[in-house]
């Protein structure tokens, strides 16, 4: 059996599904991982489920898509309809209770984990970083992601917006920190 | 052709693997109409063009407009390509067509998405028949179909190539999934001097005046120019047709697959392999001309053969046609029109035709 | 040597033309033979052709000559132009290709303002198909898909109108009719040359007989045109 991990990423347009996708991938890459990452599109420019593929392994990957997730993100209920059929008996599938009630997902019998996310995020800093707090506690699970190649590649996708905001900076690096190490202790 | 020379590899998606190409073989104009999934293409090229002004771009009033003013832009030595997808790509046949007619070189970077009609924006390998037939001649075009990132890349350069060397219209046969795949890709320098060189038809002192035509008057003129063209198809066919054969050469499964399905059938068997199922694939690289001769090998001693595709049989039917009369194997069929042929489907499909 | 009646850009090997008896292409081909010639343009100058009777053009000068799809002049001579600033783009169709199939390209070549001159021949019909109507049949007009004269109760097609009102500052438009050769030379004169100084879009309508599918006899071809004069008005539209 190879060594890859299949992630999905899904939740709403605009809560920055493929920004996290994507640059979960870049990290990955950055850590010496390969890689391959294709946003799911459709005719709609804004609104609607949004899905990111992401597939990360020691070893080349072939075909962009899959059938069976090994990680399940789940961040707006709309989402639960079109991934319910990537989830096999093994998926571990994570969300965010403010956004995704434990009750929406009581017929997936699957291993679950609910980050408080939103809820850190605008506790600590700002509601905006929930996202960066979710790619953090994902790096963490996925393995083999350092801390270091998540601001790496955060900082080179917003270095524009860091430049104009330097304390979305310091609040991104610190939401990354977060989400790696509780999710830690979510798991514990 | 063009060698590999410096690797420097980058992060991209497939969109933008295929403009760094078409810029490292020296194409220098491009007219396009948007459509998903290339239109990245059309808008990194209005990038490229905005900071280097050796390069002409054009958004043209639509898809014949793009493919005629890409006509023009080769008839006076441009290295002019397109881009475009599904009801465009019906569209570009208009002059595509003449392209075929007039051996123009032109090259068309094709990204699959679901049909008939507007269809999907999304992917399909449904424009296999339209791409390597289309048109109200013979074919004679030349069809690449990558599998991978790397392979955008590849054979785009060797489209551009291919095109220029043998004049007849040259594609690049992609999807939306990997048009909108992002990774690494290798892009590694062409050297000057792997480059086809391009050559003005017009105002040329070697050839002015000129006269060019693609309507004649009498069946034998016509005839006659299409042996001659049939005759170079031929010639170039045996230089440029080309295929990969993977797996247990020895296996008595042979898959057969293209483009970024086929990547999905590399996937399963490998994932096969480790689990003691012995399984070969046929993938052609050129979809046309098709590497028959390669296809009616691999089948050698194979009892079965399984042919998938996101289509309901396009690439089946030459599959078959190819190897009528020689193999007696069992066909089998795993098409999923306008759908991903995931690898976990695949390995099933395999275990079921052992038992 | 050529005859002293046909300048040097007139092919030889090629005449006489395909071009019917009494045919306007014959007279209107001649005159800008003689203008290139005049104006010594023709070792710069690429004439793209269209299909309809416009295609038989396509080995009558030796000049570079591009024969392409029906209605796609325009485009292809857009795409030359843009690939070589310096070449001169002579787009040359009729009224079925310029103003049916291939308006769309040509309304845009206008909007954009590319700088290529497009001379459009107008005899109110496509005639290599054998006379069906076209966007400027005349009102009442009898042709092969308009038996019984009626097709519209409306005008017909304005095209040097229409393009004036998108045409930008620097655009030259106007319309010739046969009838007068020595104002339809200026005409595409002044459109030649209104490239060459990187002006912009140029456009001549030119009105020009078809006896053939007119099923008209020398007098009647004359008494056609001039009924086409009235409803077509000749001149300089923008300059």
């Amino acid at each position: 059996m190879r060594d890859l991990k299949r992630i999905i990423v899904s939740g709403e347009g605009g809560q920055g599904i493929q920004v996290i996708s994507k640059i979960l991938a870049t990290a990955a890459y950055m850590s010496g991982k390969k890689m391959l990452y294709v946003p799911n599109y459709g005719v709609e420019q804004r609104g609607g489920a949004s899905l990111g593929f992401v597939q990360i392994s020691n070893e080349e990957i072939g075909f962009p898509k899959f059938q069976n997730v090994d990680i399940l993100v789940i961040l707006a209920a709309r989402a639960i309809p079109r991934v319910r059929e990537y989830i096999t008996k093994d998926t571990l599938i994570v969300h965010d209770e403010t956004l995704v009630s434990k009750e929406s997902l009581k017929d997936i019998p699957n291993q679950k984990i609910s980050v408080p996310a939103l809820k850190i995020a605008e506790e600590k800093m700002t509601g905006k970083v929930m996202n960066m707090i979710v790619l953090g506690f994902l790096a963490d699970i996925v393995g083999g992601i350092s801390i270091d190649s998540l601001k790496e590649a955060v900082n080179e996708r917003l270095e524009g917006k860091y430049k104009a905001n330097p304390e979305l900076k310091h609040f991104n690096e610190r939401a990354l920190e977060i989400g790696m190490a509780g999710m830690k202790e979510a798991l514990v | 052709m063009a060698t590999q020379t410096k690797t420097n590899t980058v992060l991209m998606t497939g969109n933008q693997a295929v403009v760094k190409a078409a810029l490292a073989v020296g194409a220098d104009m491009f007219s396009g109409y948007p459509i998903t999934p290339t239109t990245e293409i059309l808008q990194e090229w209005a990038k490229e063009a905005e900071n280097n002004k050796d390069l002409i771009f054009l958004q043209t009033e639509d898809e014949p407009a793009a493919g005629f003013v890409m006509i023009g832009g080769v008839s006076m030595g441009k290295k002019a390509w397109t881009a475009t997808a599904g009801v465009g790509n019906v569209l570009m046949q208009d002059p595509l067509s003449m392209a075929e007619a007039m051996r123009m070189p032109v090259v068309t970077y094709i990204g699959q998405r679901g049909g008939p009609s507007t269809g999907t924006v999304v992917y399909s390998q449904q424009e296999l028949n339209l791409t390597r037939m289309g048109g109200n001649g013979e074919g004679l075009r030349i069809v690449y179909a990558p599998c991978s990132l790397q392979e955008l890349y590849d054979l785009t350069i060797k489209a551009f190539n291919t095109a220029w060397k043998y004049r007849f219209p040259t594609f690049i046969l992609s999807d939306g999934y990997l048009a909108k795949s992002y990774g690494e890709v290798d892009l590694w320098d062409v050297k000057k001097s792997d480059i086809v060189p391009t050559e003005s038809a017009f105002l040329n002192p070697k050839t002015s005046p000129n006269n060019i035509r693609n309507c004649f008057s009498q069946e034998p003129e016509l005839y006659d120019q299409l042996l001659k063209d049939f005759d170079d198809f031929a010639k170039m066919s045996e230089e440029v047709a080309e295929s990969e054969t993977l797996g247990d050469k020895k296996s008595q499964i042979l898959v057969c697959a293209w483009g970024v399905v086929a990547n999905s059938a590399k996937t399963a068997i490998e994932e096969l392999q480790s689990q003691g199922i012995s399984v070969k694939l046929f993938r052609p690289i050129t979809m046309r001309p098709f590497p028959a001769e390669a296809l009616q090998k691999a089948a050698e001693g194979v009892t079965d053969i399984l042919i998938t595709e996101s289509a309901n049989g396009q690439f089946g039917r030459i599959v078959r046609e190819t190897l009528y009369g020689v193999s007696e194997a069992e066909i089998h069929r795993l098409y999923k029109p306008a759908m991903g042929v995931m690898p976990e489907e695949i390995q099933t499909r395999i275990k079921e035709i052992k038992k | 040597m050529k005859s002293p009646r046909f300048p040097d850009t007139i092919k030889e090997v090629s005449k006489p033309s395909n071009f019917c008896p009494g045919c306007g292409h014959s007279i209107i081909l001649k005159e800008l033979g003689s203008l290139m010639a005049d104006m010594k343009i023709e070792k710069k100058t690429v004439f793209a052709i269209d299909i309809g009777c416009s295609l038989l053009a396509w080995d009558y000068y030796d000049v570079d000559t591009f024969q392409t799809h029906h209605g796609r002049t325009t485009a292809t001579a857009v795409g030359m132009k843009r690939a070589n600033p310096d070449a001169i783009i002579l787009a040359y169709m009729g009224d079925g290709g310029g103003y049916a199939i291939g308006l769309q390209n040509l309304i845009h070549a206008c909007y954009r303002n590319e700088n290529i001159a497009v001379i459009l021949v107008n005899n109110t019909m496509f005639s290599m198909t054998g006379g069906q109507m076209a966007p400027t049949t005349l009102p009442g007009e009898v042709t092969a898909s308009t038996p019984d004269g009626v097709f519209t109760e409306d005008k017909p097609f304005y095209g040097p109108e229409m393009l004036a009102r998108i045409a930008h500052d620097g655009a030259y438009i106007a319309r010739a009719a046969i009838s007068n050769p020595g104002q339809t030379q200026s005409y595409v004169k002044n459109a030649i040359q209104n490239q060459i100084d990187g002006k912009g879009f140029s456009f001549v309508e030119i009105l020009s007989y078809c006896p053939t599918n007119w099923k008209t006899n020398a007098a009647d071809t004359i008494k056609f045109l001039e009924e086409m004069k009235k409803t077509f008005p000749v001149g300089e539209i923008k300059k």
